[in-house]
């Protein structure tokens, strides 16, 4: 018996050792709570870094600033301008150099985005987070797109950045659809173990499968399926999300768009706090692997 | 022995091997982790679209290209999408007083290539008439280089499966003829793997993960209702316990081996091969199959055996009833 236990102490080591590849968030549960059914954040932020230009549009046209919002937040993050080189950013882009690196706090409003993109191995939700070295530290949490910055309206940014061409939606869905996670979880804190995600902005078709819902920050909600190369979508009961202020939200409410309604549309994922709440709640104090729940913030309606 | 003994030994069989080869893919990806072997993989990958190592080194120290890898142990990146690669090739080329834009200082950098292999290479990928922009043509070209890439992965994967295959076989003394010849004499444990294939089967694919929730009310994209997911561990408890009954060194042994105190270790090794090295190399090459390979078998095998279930008491009196009232 003792050398069956030998053996088979080898493949618990073997599983333990694969999850090791994996990175892990700690997120606080009321964090979560707050956030699983918000468009957006609002947050008192210091700007650490920014590029001193924007990226070329080429790149995907993006003002990066690397900070810190150690009360709202309390992770490494970034927060990014989207289009940040059209006209109409430009007092924004002079206000986020002003503050850089002055330790002045700003307010800063935009869509959270919770990714694991650029990951650390392991990460702890308001652990002091250290001042960033450069614009790109190791970071799961985003402001991507931000809406207001310090009071200056940039929500009009969220359009298409011409001279950019977004990963195809196919591509990309496919491999979101791939990306698993490992949740556990209790009354006061939710871990989450991914791999890292990839496929930032997508371009990608929509058959809206119900109506859209209000969310309570102003933003708006809807459950779509994902066209794929075939009649079957590559993804399906995706939810979508909509940003307050931003022109895809008015092209959504003028339009009264409902089921059965198709978008072409530009999006960024990050995870489904509804879904992962959700799953702790169901499961308090288990381990749960499944397929990482996604969602998509429609950053542009394209046709 | 249950109605289908054939049926249940094909079952058994390939739930073992499911298990088994599931041992081998956690053990393979544990070590490609460890050796970083997709990073090193792709790192070859681009070594060969650019044949050029001074534009490789630039390539690989561009800031675009380093800050994709963990910044603690300055790993190689295991995936470089195809618009990074090309903007980072681009910006390297076009120079510093350049945009990465600019198509004339492209075109000038690729020329100043003092390697001949890239600067043919890169003029046939940017003189490419089917796409207008350099960038597109680029990021073509690194798709069609990573298609190859993912081949010589995946062979190289193939090649450590095989070996661990073999390594597991003989750690788990995983005798295919052997364990045949354990269901077969015994039907309480051939059906106890059955219904234990049947709960394997209802946790999914191996490759393929299950959503967490499901959003069963579509105008309420809020309301989500979780999933009873079943546990995901490689083998669970009462699959090692099943395990245990037909694999491991239990009987086989050297000091198990009744002759050992006459024939010694070469005696000894000698049974080994003689009695299970067939069995050995079947399950060998069984599990270098795979996981997925064998859930998918494990299904079919599940099918016929439900498909030919005789019709239970109750539902033969509701179907005679039904033809006695068509009549």
């Amino acid at each position: 018996m003792k050398r069956t236990k030998a053996l088979y102490l080898g493949v618990v080591l073997i599983a333990a050792s694969s999850w090791a590849q994996n990175n892990t968030v700690v997120l606080k549960r009321a964090f979560v709570e707050k956030y699983k059914d918000r468009a957006t954040i609002d947050a008192t932020f210091l700007v650490d870094h920014a590029h001193k230009t924007p990226n070329k549009p080429a790149a995907d046209g993006d003002e990066h600033v690397a900070g810190r919002a150690q009360k709202d937040v309390g992770l490494p993050m970034v927060a990014e301008i989207m289009n940040a080189a059209l006209q109409g950013q430009g007092e924004a882009l002079a206000e986020v150099h002003q503050v850089e690196g002055k330790n002045q706090q700003v307010t800063v409003t935009g869509a959270w985005r919770f990714w694991f993109e650029h990951p650390a191995k392991n990460q702890v939700q308001f652990a002091p987070v250290p001042v960033p070295a450069n614009t790109n530290p190791d970071h799961s949490f985003e402001i991507h797109p931000i809406t207001n910055f310090d009071g200056h309206d940039v929500a009009g940014s969220l359009v298409p950045v011409k001279g950019f061409t977004p990963h195809e939606g196919v591509k990309a869905f496919t491999a979101y659809e791939k990306l698993k996670t490992t949740v556990s979880g209790n009354a006061s804190a939710v871990s989450i173990s991914a791999t890292k995600g990839e496929f930032n902005y997508t371009q990608f078709e929509i058959t809206l499968s119900g109506k859209p819902k209000k969310l309570t920050d102003g933003g708006y909600v809807v459950l779509a399926d994902v066209s794929g190369e075939g009649d079957a979508p590559v993804a399906s009961g995706i939810r979508m999300i909509f940003v307050p202020g931003s022109p895809a939200l008015k092209h959504l409410l003028d339009e009264k768009l409902s089921t059965g309604d198709q978008l072409e549309v530009i999006g960024i994922p990050r995870v489904n706090l509804n879904a992962i709440s959700k799953t702790v709640q169901a499961n308090r104090g288990k381990t749960i692997t499944g397929k990482l729940p996604y969602e998509m913030i429609i950053v542009a309606v394209v046709k | 022995m249950g109605s289908f003994p054939y049926v249940d030994l094909a079952i058994g069989l390939s739930f073992i091997y499911l298990l088994l080869a599931l041992v081998c893919s956690a053990l393979n990806e544990a070590i490609a982790g460890v050796l970083n072997s997709r990073g090193k993989t792709l790192a070859k990958g681009i070594a060969s679209l650019l044949q050029d190592p001074s534009l490789e080194k630039k390539f690989f120290e561009h800031p675009l290209i380093q800050g994709i890898g963990p910044a603690e142990n300055k790993r190689l990146p295991s995936y470089i999408s195809s618009g990074k690669f090309a903007l980072a090739l681009m910006d390297i080329l076009t120079g510093p007083g350049a945009p990465a834009s600019d198509t004339g200082a492209l075109r000038n950098g690729v020329e100043k290539l003092t390697n001949t292999n890239a600067k043919t290479a890169l003029n046939a990928v940017l003189d490419n008439p089917g796409l207008k922009n350099d960038q597109q043509k680029l990021m073509l070209w690194y798709e069609h280089g990573m298609d190859r890439v993912s081949g010589w992965y995946k062979r190289s994967s193939q090649v450590r499966v095989f070996v661990l295959a073999a390594l597991v076989t003989l750690a788990l003394n995983a005798d295919s003829v052997k364990m045949l010849r354990q269901l077969w004499n015994n039907p309480t444990l051939s059906a106890a793997f059955v219904e234990q294939a049947k709960g394997r089967l209802q946790k999914g694919r191996p490759d393929e993960e299950l959503p967490l929730v499901a959003y069963d009310n579509p105008d309420d994209p809020t309301a989500s209702t979780p999933r009873t997911l079943p546990e995901r561990d490689v083998v669970s408890e009462s699959d090692k316990q099943l395990l245990a009954q037909v694999a491991g060194w239990q009987g086989d042994a050297y000091s198990d081996w009744p002759g050992h105190a006459d024939h010694g270790f070469w005696g000894w090794l000698g049974f080994l091969t003689t009695h299970r090295l067939v069995g050995w190399i079947i399950t060998i090459l069984a599990l270098s199959l795979g996981a997925p390979f064998w859930f998918d078998m494990l299904n079919k095998f599940m099918n016929i055996r439900n498909a030919g279930k005789p019709p239970a008491k109750d539902a033969e009196k509701q179907l005679e009833g039904e033809a006695k009232a068509t009549t």
